[in-house]
């Protein structure tokens, strides 16, 4: 059987028990508490660019990330390399956020991951 | 059972702690965007983007340390450069060669990021400098009434 990305990123997260059979698996407050612990944990604000933006990501979190993937363990990044990392990942979000937000129909309320499928490509292919 | 929940606690790790706090991050990005076009994100549609944001820092990273290690290899008669261990910002531009409007943006950014820190640095330099003024001209106010 076919599943949506948005099903299997749902599955993925570890922490998340298995439902009761028959309920369906569509509030999950326990995530978000998680997903806040953990993001706290990775360091205090840090305004990113003119100060005014809107909620960045963290700095040391997008150092965390980037060093996570890096093949050399000498590999560092600069100061200034992070806060544009960050303001790249920034962009990238909104993005996606915004092209999902104009794939949908205008009579819909819920923006589904349907319409995430229909703008993925593109977004890929922009960055 | 007990066992199992042991097991999935050490699985908990790391890589799993960072896709979380991505989570919440994106979670509230997508919220102010929800909130300026009047609609509402399902909580599968967030859990999706966050979900491909962790996966294009990945790419990200790689291309990244490919293009510090890169720049050592050129064929310059001049100069020879070695290989850099330490990313950039112009890797990361490289980062957003794809589409022109992004590396636009990207670049005047990264101007506007090296203003700020210019000035943060010589706000940081000046106060000890103000400072050592005004004890220099308060020694030369005493030398002064002495003589």
């Amino acid at each position: 059987m076919w599943e949506s990305s948005g099903e299997r990123a749902l599955r993925l997260w570890p922490w998340r028990k298995p439902a009761a059979s028959g309920s369906p698996m569509t509030s999950f407050p326990s995530i978000w508490e998680e997903a806040l612990r953990w993001h706290c944990l990775f360091g205090g604000w840090v305004p990113v660019g003119n100060g005014t933006d809107s909620l960045p990501f963290l700095q040391e979190l997008v150092s965390k990330l980037l060093h996570l993937h890096f093949r050399d363990c000498k590999t560092k990044v600069s100061g200034d390399a992070l806060q544009l990392m960050a303001e790249l990942l920034r962009i990238f979000v909104l993005a996606a956020a915004r092209g999902v937000c104009q794939a949908q129909a205008e009579d819909l309320d819920v923006v589904d991951v349907d319409q995430l499928e229909k703008v993925l490509p593109q977004l890929l292919l922009d960055f | 059972m007990e066992e199992a929940e042991a097991e999935e606690q050490q699985r908990f790790s790391h890589r799993q702690r960072l896709k979380a706090a991505v989570h919440y991050t994106v979670g509230c990005l997508c919220q102010e965007v929800a909130l300026d076009k009047q609609v509402q994100f399902s909580k599968q549609t967030i859990a999706a983007i966050s979900e491909v944001t962790f996966r294009q820092c990945e790419n990200f990273a790689k291309d990244l340390e490919m293009f510090a290690r890169h720049s050592g290899d050129c064929f310059c008669p001049l100069r020879r450069h070695a290989k850099r261990s330490t990313v950039t910002t112009e890797d990361v531009k490289l980062l957003a060669r794809r589409s022109n409007s992004l590396l636009k943006y990207i670049t005047e950014k990264n101007e506007e990021i090296a203003q700020l820190n210019l000035e943060r640095k010589a706000k940081k330099k000046r106060k000890p400098e103000d400072e050592n003024r005004d004890f220099m001209e308060l020694d030369a106010d005493v030398v002064g009434s002495d003589s």
